[in-house]
């Protein structure tokens, strides 16, 4: 492969790729994408059974999510050439990748919450809490229309 | 010389004619708001944040005065609300994130490790005009109605029912932002691909070390308030709900990701003080700092561990008890690397060969202020106590303890320390020796009444106390403090500028330190060195013997 | 010290030679695309909490979003990527008129983007689906979803794709900026690559952040609760 004459002696950081590895690299993205749109039509709540069924909808997100982080690690690799860069980048770009986990720890005190009940609210109802417009509390939040709400999560300890 | 670093620079080997520094280098008010030197940055930011400061103090003023009489008598609490948040905001968006990184940092971090300027000057320059506007629209959104969110902006609050101007005070904290992470990612590249030959990592200074982990956390944390406050300005202007609760939001969602920078941002105050004071502590003791790796080391240890602490501002709010506890451990663990760093300051100055000059006496009141701020914060750590101190003066003692008296004590060490390198001229050091020992009283009998205050349960952000008048003494002694503390603060002033014009020329190495920066001339050429450097010897390699001939050699007036 | 004082040289005074200067590029670049990534990580996290707790009113809201039209928009962001990481690679053969031209594509398919973008969002404005006063009352339209939860979903939906539209209409401005600079033959150009790589890694990064949303957003699975489980 050709070098850059600026950088020939800086060895494999400014190599040129091939048009092909590109083109290659943007038909593996497009599988991918064709792929996380196929994912998305299957429903593993259905094709799971019995009790499995509720975890379905996870495996749905962790397969759309899974696709897309290797797509974007594709993309880091080879579009924006991380995998030819030197190490000090490399930790660089890890380093956003590292500490978004440790962002996301927050889950660690939405899954881990416990709480007392309080007059008035229903859990996972949030009609029942306090509204926009302070001192109008009215008793519309016992309305039984509410009582049967499908949209509560049932592994969510949030509500 | 005292000192023994083998450069081709040296007094000696002047460049042939007038030599031009950077301050000479161009008079035109052009050369100046368009500069890419990164020193002439500095100088802009000092005059900028010192402004902001002096603003921030003012209406500390005004806070000490309300509270002198339990009443409440001088503002109403709609105005009293409006005059903390302002205080709140400017001191730390525009100060206390800014002065010693944005000054210090920019004009020393190339001269430290060698370079001819930072990696981006550009976006340097950029950094400082996204500060100024960002203190333009927190100053404007002040005067202009007002906020009265407090500096934290807690949602639903600041984004439904505050009817101030919170919405431009968010669009300017975050081009302050933005200002902070430019800088960062500046001191980064620059440390990581600009050290001169020779500067190898264990031999950069600790104010570098200190800077590049202030970078780190300016880049990691900063983005997440950034997105944090953007979304508020959303729900405001856009009606975009995000927090709302009254939709099924959670405001607490806020708080997690505000403070998941802001307890980190507490580090981008103090790490850079920290860095100063190391400096400082080694020049004055005239010994290499005990311990260099662990302080290093420690400075990032600071950085990684304080993204793990945020829950602890949170102990009171729905936040689960599971992940207090989490939090309330690492907040312990997180004194280890800070109690590192004093005690190998402590142990550097033992058997140290110390002069008290004025940069020392702050340094040595930095020790002091902040160990008391920092062990009571490790009173605020364990999750019981805090239930029973938050949002009392306790709190606001300690934090005060820990961001006036780390971050302000260093900036004034700092600015002391490297003030003839900066302009070329010795102030009076007589003078500023008296006035660090006023500002540490001052500051101790402003904040340490506080503490007793708070733990009697005096609540803060309160502007009238007449259901407990026994609180009284406490915040009369405490305004009696803020006077000493504002003169303390004015002084300086005075003597630093007088010195501009009065000063004796300072050599290259007033203070006898060893170091980068003082093998250049004072004021530094544009271009820092007029030799490019190659450093062969360690950091803070002080040799007592030829220290104990050069003071024999040079008599008592070389130091005082 | 090969580049002091050297107006037109691509090297800046303060690095020693280009291959410095290049590095410290590199390395300035990636580090701002850390930021970016914590910056849309806080909005990640503001998704994943809601749609966590509100599963089944989020996947009925989802509904009315259309997954062909992000679709093609993944597709064209991918196109795109795929020419700027060829205009990089003309840069680095200094083929001028490949890289503006490759380059023009790049900015055509921004257009195109945001052509589409027009159209769902005025689409979703037509019937009342922006958040605040004026959102719709009727739960018809979202096919039975909690309309205040919904508001969050849009919410979200304008504030994520909204931020992300944002950074491709920079990216389209900074690459119209960098045409004109190849357009006029300007050193710091075409002298080296990197300054065409960096605006191609900002670039990228853009895509990046699509190639999260499009799943997030358009690509939602039936929860187990919409299922009729229990």
């Amino acid at each position: 492969m050709a070098k850059s004459p600026l950088h020939a002696a800086e060895g494999h950081a400014h190599e040129i790729h091939p048009v092909s590895m590109y083109v290659r690299t943007a038909l593996i993205l497009a599988f991918f994408m064709v792929l996380t749109i196929v994912a998305a039509q299957v429903n593993f709540g259905e094709i799971l059974t019995g009790h499995n069924r509720q975890y379905g909808y996870y495996v749905n997100n962790l397969v759309a999510v899974g696709i897309a982080a290797i797509k974007a690690f594709i993309v880091v690799m080879f579009f924006m050439h991380l995998k030819w860069a030197s190490s000090t980048a490399k930790v660089w770009a890890l380093m956003g990748f590292f500490f978004l986990p440790v962002l996301f720890s927050v889950f660690c005190d939405y899954g881990t919450r416990t709480h007392e009940q309080v007059d008035g609210w229903i859990p996972g109802q949030s009609e029942t809490a306090l509204p926009r417009v302070i001192g109008s509390r009215d008793q519309e939040h016992l309305d039984p229309r509410f009582a049967n709400d499908q949209n509560r999560n049932p592994k969510s300890s949030l509500y | 010389m005292s000192t023994t670093v083998t450069t081709p620079i040296g007094s000696g080997e002047a460049a042939p004619g007038p030599r031009l520094n950077y301050l000479t280098n161009g008079h035109s008010l052009k050369s100046w708001l368009l500069t890419e030197d990164h020193k002439r940055i500095a100088i802009l930011y000092l005059i900028s944040v010192s402004f902001f400061f002096m603003l921030g103090g003012a209406f500390a003023g005004m806070i000490r005065y309300e509270l002198t009489s339990p009443a409440g008598n001088v503002f109403e609490s709609d105005a009293y609300n409006r005059i903390f948040t302002a205080h709140g905001a400017i001191m730390v968006f525009l100060f206390l994130l800014v002065a010693v990184p944005a000054v210090l940092g920019n004009f020393l971090v190339p001269l430290m490790i060698g370079a001819r300027d930072l990696a981006f000057p550009r976006i340097n320059l950029l950094s400082w005009y996204l500060y100024t506007a960002a203190g333009s629209l927190i100053l404007i959104s002040c005067i202009s109605g007002g906020v009265d969110a407090g500096w934290t902006f807690y949602t639903p609050y600041s984004s439904l029912y505050s009817n101030s101007n919170v919405s431009l005070c968010l669009v300017g904290v975050f081009l302050g932002g933005f200002s902070s992470i430019t800088t960062g990612v500046n001191f980064i590249a620059t440390v990581h691909r600009m050290r001169a030959p020779g500067m190898t990592w264990f031999r950069l200074p600790l104010f570098v070390w200190a800077q590049y982990a202030t970078g780190i956390i300016m880049m990691l944390g900063t983005p997440v308030v950034a997105i944090t406050l953007l979304c508020v300005i959303f729900e405001r202007t856009f009606q975009l709900p995000i927090f709302s609760p009254e939709l099924g939001g959670d405001p607490v969602l806020f708080q997690h990701m505000f403070w998941f920078y802001s307890h980190p941002a507490v580090y981008i105050m103090v790490l850079p003080s920290f860095g100063v004071i190391s400096e400082v502590i080694s020049a004055f003791s005239r010994k290499r700092v005990f311990g260099y790796h662990f302080v290093a080391f420690s400075s990032l240890a600071i950085a990684f561990l304080g993204f793990l602490v945020w829950g602890h501002h949170m102990f009171v709010t729905s936040q689960s008890m599971y992940q207090g506890v989490a939090f309330s451990l690492v907040t312990f663990l997180l004194a280890v690397p800070s109690a590192i760093k004093i005690f190998n300051w402590t142990a550097t100055m033992a058997k140290g060969n110390i002069h008290l000059n004025s940069p020392m006496i702050y340094a040595i009141g930095f020790m002091g202020l902040f160990l008391i701020g920092g062990l009571t914060g490790l009173f605020l750590a364990a999750m019981g106590m805090d239930v029973h101190l938050t949002a009392t003066y306790f709190i606001v003692a300690h934090f005060h303890y820990v961001m006036v008296g780390g971050t302000v004590m260093g900036f004034l060490a700092g600015l002391h320390f490297w003030w003839p390198k900066m302009t070329g001229k010795l102030f009076n050091d007589n003078i500023a020796k008296w006035n660090a020992i006023v500002v540490f009283l001052g500051f101790n009998l402003t904040f340490f009444p506080q503490f007793i205050a708070g733990w009697m349960g005096m609540p803060r952000r309160y502007h009238y106390y007449y259901f407990a008048p026994e609180f009284q003494i406490y915040n009369i002694l405490s305004t009696m403090g803020a006077t000493v503390l504002g003169i303390g603060f004015v002084i300086p002033v005075i003597y630093l500028i007088k010195s501009l014009f009065t000063g004796a020329q300072a050599g290259d190495n007033p203070w006898g330190a060893h170091g980068l920066e003082w093998q250049t001339t004072s004021p530094p050429p544009t271009e820092n060195f007029y030799y490019s450097p190659i450093i062969t010897d360690d950091v803070y390699d002080y040799d007592p013997v030829a220290e104990h001939e050069a003071i024999r050699e040079l008599g008592a007036n070389r130091q005082h | 010290m090969s580049a002091h004082g050297h107006a037109d040289s691509p090297v800046k005074f303060q690095y020693e030679d280009i291959d410095q200067q290049n590095d410290t590029y590199v390395i300035g670049m990636w580090s701002f695309m850390v930021t970016e990534i914590m910056f849309f990580g806080g909005l990640f996290l503001i998704y994943t909490l809601y749609r966590m707790n509100y599963q089944g009113d989020w996947w009925k809201a989802h509904e009315h979003l259309d997954w062909r039209l992000g679709g093609i928009n993944t597709a064209n962001l991918l196109v795109s990527s795929m020419l700027m990481a060829l205009a990089v690679r003309a840069a680095q053969l200094k083929d001028r008129i490949k890289v503006m031209t490759l380059l023009s594509m790049v900015v055509a398919c921004g257009g195109l983007f945001m052509a589409i973008k027009y159209v769902e969002y005025s689409g979703k404005i037509v019937d009342h689906l922006y958040p605040g006063p004026s959102f719709t009352t009727n739960p018809e339209i979202l096919h039975g979803a909690n309309l205040n939860h919904a508001q969050l979903f849009y919410g979200l939906y304008f504030g994520m794709t909204g931020l992300h539209g944002v950074h491709v209409i920079v990216g389209m401005l900074i690459i119209s900026f960098l045409i004109k600079f190849w357009y006029q033959k300007k050193k710091v150009v075409t002298e080296d690559y990197i300054p065409t790589e960096l605006i191609g890694l900002y670039w990228h990064f853009v895509d990046i952040v699509w190639i999260f949303l499009y799943p997030l957003f358009y690509l939602m699975p039936k929860p187990f609760t919409v299922l009729g489980g229990h």
